[in-house]
């Protein structure tokens, strides 16, 4: 994989890297991807998908009361009134 | 009588007939972890701990007998705790105190648990060393200079070092089954959906369980009974009766499975001697020990390595700079913020894994990783129920062999991803697995072996690992 994937990949990661860091990682993911290549010699016949439970039994939605935003909002690194701040995204 | 070599169900008693004060047990153990604290398991001591001590002397004094009243516990730092920190062992989240309390947690307290303290882990459960840690490495706790395996290392050498008799760990892929066997006591990964994940920090959603650590089988079982059950918190939590854990029968004739692809993958390794010797020991104790197949359970390594982290880029991406305490100071857009905090908040193994769940699912690969690694689970799933058919247990080795060097791993991620060859399946299909401790390795650290059952069958395995209990000396 080339550097210039392995920059793509962190930009979908929202995260930034020196270059001696990503020169690291390329090394780190052609090994990573080697592992997950294993993966295409399985021989599936059919494309069933199980999951590890049963997700038929589910509860209808309700409507319930949920933590006040004042006790959520106390981990906020900014927060002002019951919102989270962040900088102005639009002009 | 020494109260730090006592078991949950023996303190509980003492502590209810009045021999024991909960403030003097809590003290006692307390006392271990300032002890042992060059181990590093523990990285908090809550300040209200033998407050709490105190005030559980006064309720049960008024009558109070809850299953685990006085027994004190570790958890993970992964578990949510009302006004307590929850670090996940990492720097982004160093900060975080818990706005409610965990599911999990909120059983503990109503059955009179006291909580003393929380346990170190690799960062957001990645690893399987606790090397991966914010705050440093654990140690292991019958060789200083091993690793106590992870990514619960802290809960395990906690129990093991006798700083509490039963502590919580979680499991995505054998977090709790692998140091259980690195420092030589029991370690449940229970069913999926037996216990409630809400308020534990998401690594893998469908793959995440809490898991329990204990000396004793009896004291694993009692804890699962205090845990398991459905809440309405969590719908992945299943409406499955509770069995009555405690009450176990170390008389019922199991039938033991063997994957002869097992038997293949632990050639030359260090556990193959030691497995072959449990399938003897078994034998011995006139169990019926016949071969099964799970035909694709070499590539279930693969497969785990693709769903975990591609759910795990999912779950992390909640960490943006904006609702969990950390943010860069020196990001000054919205883009800065996420990029900057993230950057600067997770160490190397969380990008990592954040970068391969990403690749995983972009586009172009998603078919040929993610897809087809669903479709393996598939086939994982019928291959299981496929053995289930044949026997009661499947047994194998836990870990390819005694607790490693700190620091003694390659720079090759992959190398300590294989740690997790024998315990990713369970995890994989959804069934339940105890480590047990048995044998020794070539350093004379212990090893552990799985007894793994079928889906919700957690009473058979403690059954057959209190026969193997009863039978070891």
């Amino acid at each position: 994989m080339d550097l210039k994937e392995i920059q793509h990949l962190a930009e979908l990661s929202k995260l930034e890297f020196s270059k001696e860091e990503l020169e690291s990682f390329a090394l780190d993911f052609a090994s990573l991807v080697n592992l997950a290549d294993n993966i295409k010699n399985a021989d599936i016949k059919s494309k069933r998908v199980l999951n590890a439970l049963d997700l038929k039994d589910l509860r209808e939605d309700e409507v319930k009361e949920s933590l006040p935003s004042k006790i959520i909002l106390k981990n906020a690194p900014v927060a002002k009134k019951d919102s989270f701040v962040v900088p102005r995204v639009v002009e | 009588m020494e109260i730090t070599k006592l078991s949950a169900i023996e303190l509980r008693n003492e502590i209810l007939k009045r021999n024991l004060s909960c403030y003097e047990v809590a003290k006692a153990f307390i006392d271990n972890i300032k002890k042992y604290e060059s181990y590093n398991a523990v990285l908090e001591i809550f300040d209200d701990a033998l407050q709490n001590a105190k005030v559980m002397d006064k309720k049960i004094a008024e009558g109070f007998n809850g299953k685990l009243a006085g027994v004190p516990v570790i958890i993970k730092d992964n578990i949510l705790y009302q006004d307590k920190i929850c670090s996940c062992g990492s720097n982004f989240l160093k900060n975080y105190k818990a706005e409610y309390n965990s599911t999990v947690v909120k059983k503990l307290i109503d059955e009179g648990a006291i909580i003393l303290g929380r346990a170190n882990m690799d960062e957001f459960a990645m690893g399987s060393s606790t090397e991966n840690s914010a705050f440093g490495i654990t140690h292991n706790p019958i060789a200083f200079d091993r690793v106590p395996g992870g990514s619960s290392g802290g809960s395990a050498c906690a129990v093991a070092l006798d700083m509490c008799p039963i502590s919580l760990g979680t499991e995505t892929g054998g977090s709790v089954r692998q140091p259980a066997s690195y420092c030589g006591i029991y370690g449940l990964k229970p069913t999926y959906g037996r216990i409630s994940r809400y308020g534990v920090v998401a690594f893998a959603s469908s793959l995440d369980q809490v898991g329990i650590f204990s000396k004793t089988i009896e004291d694993n079982a009692l804890m699962l009974e205090v845990l398991a059950g459905y809440d309405e918190n969590d719908e992945t939590s299943a409406k499955v009766k509770v069995d009555d854990y405690t009450n176990l029968d170390d008389a019922i004739k199991t039938k033991i499975g063997v994957p002869v692809e097992i038997l293949n993958m632990t050639k030359g390794l260090e556990c193959e001697k030691n497995f072959a010797n449990f399938i003897e020991f078994l034998k011995k104790l006139n169990l019926e020990v016949v071969p099964v197949s799970i035909k694709n359970i070499e590539l279930a390594l693969a497969t785990y390595y693709i769903l975990a982290p591609a759910e795990a880029t999912s779950n992390l991406a909640r960490f943006d700079g904006v609702k969990y305490t950390s943010r860069s100071e020196t990001a000054k857009t919205l883009q800065e913020i996420y990029k900057q905090s993230r950057s600067q908040g997770f160490g190397k193994e969380v990008k990592r894994r954040i970068m391969l769940g990403n690749y995983v699912l972009s586009s172009g690969y998603y078919d040929a990783y993610y897809n087809k690694a669903k479709a393996v689970q598939g086939l994982l799933i019928e291959q299981c129920d496929e053995a289930f058919k044949k026997c009661d247990v499947l047994v194998m080795p836990t870990t390819l062999g005694e607790a490693y060097k700190i620091g003694s791993k390659p720079s090759d991620p992959v190398e300590t991803y294989k740690e997790d060859v024998f315990t990713v399946t369970a995890n994989i299909v959804g069934c339940p697995s105890l480590s047990i401790p048995f044998g020794k390795g070539k350093s004379g650290l212990p090893l552990g072996i799985q007894l793994f059952g079928k889906k919700f069958d957690e009473k058979t395995i403690y059954s057959l690992a209190k026969l193997i209990q009863n039978n070891m000396n």
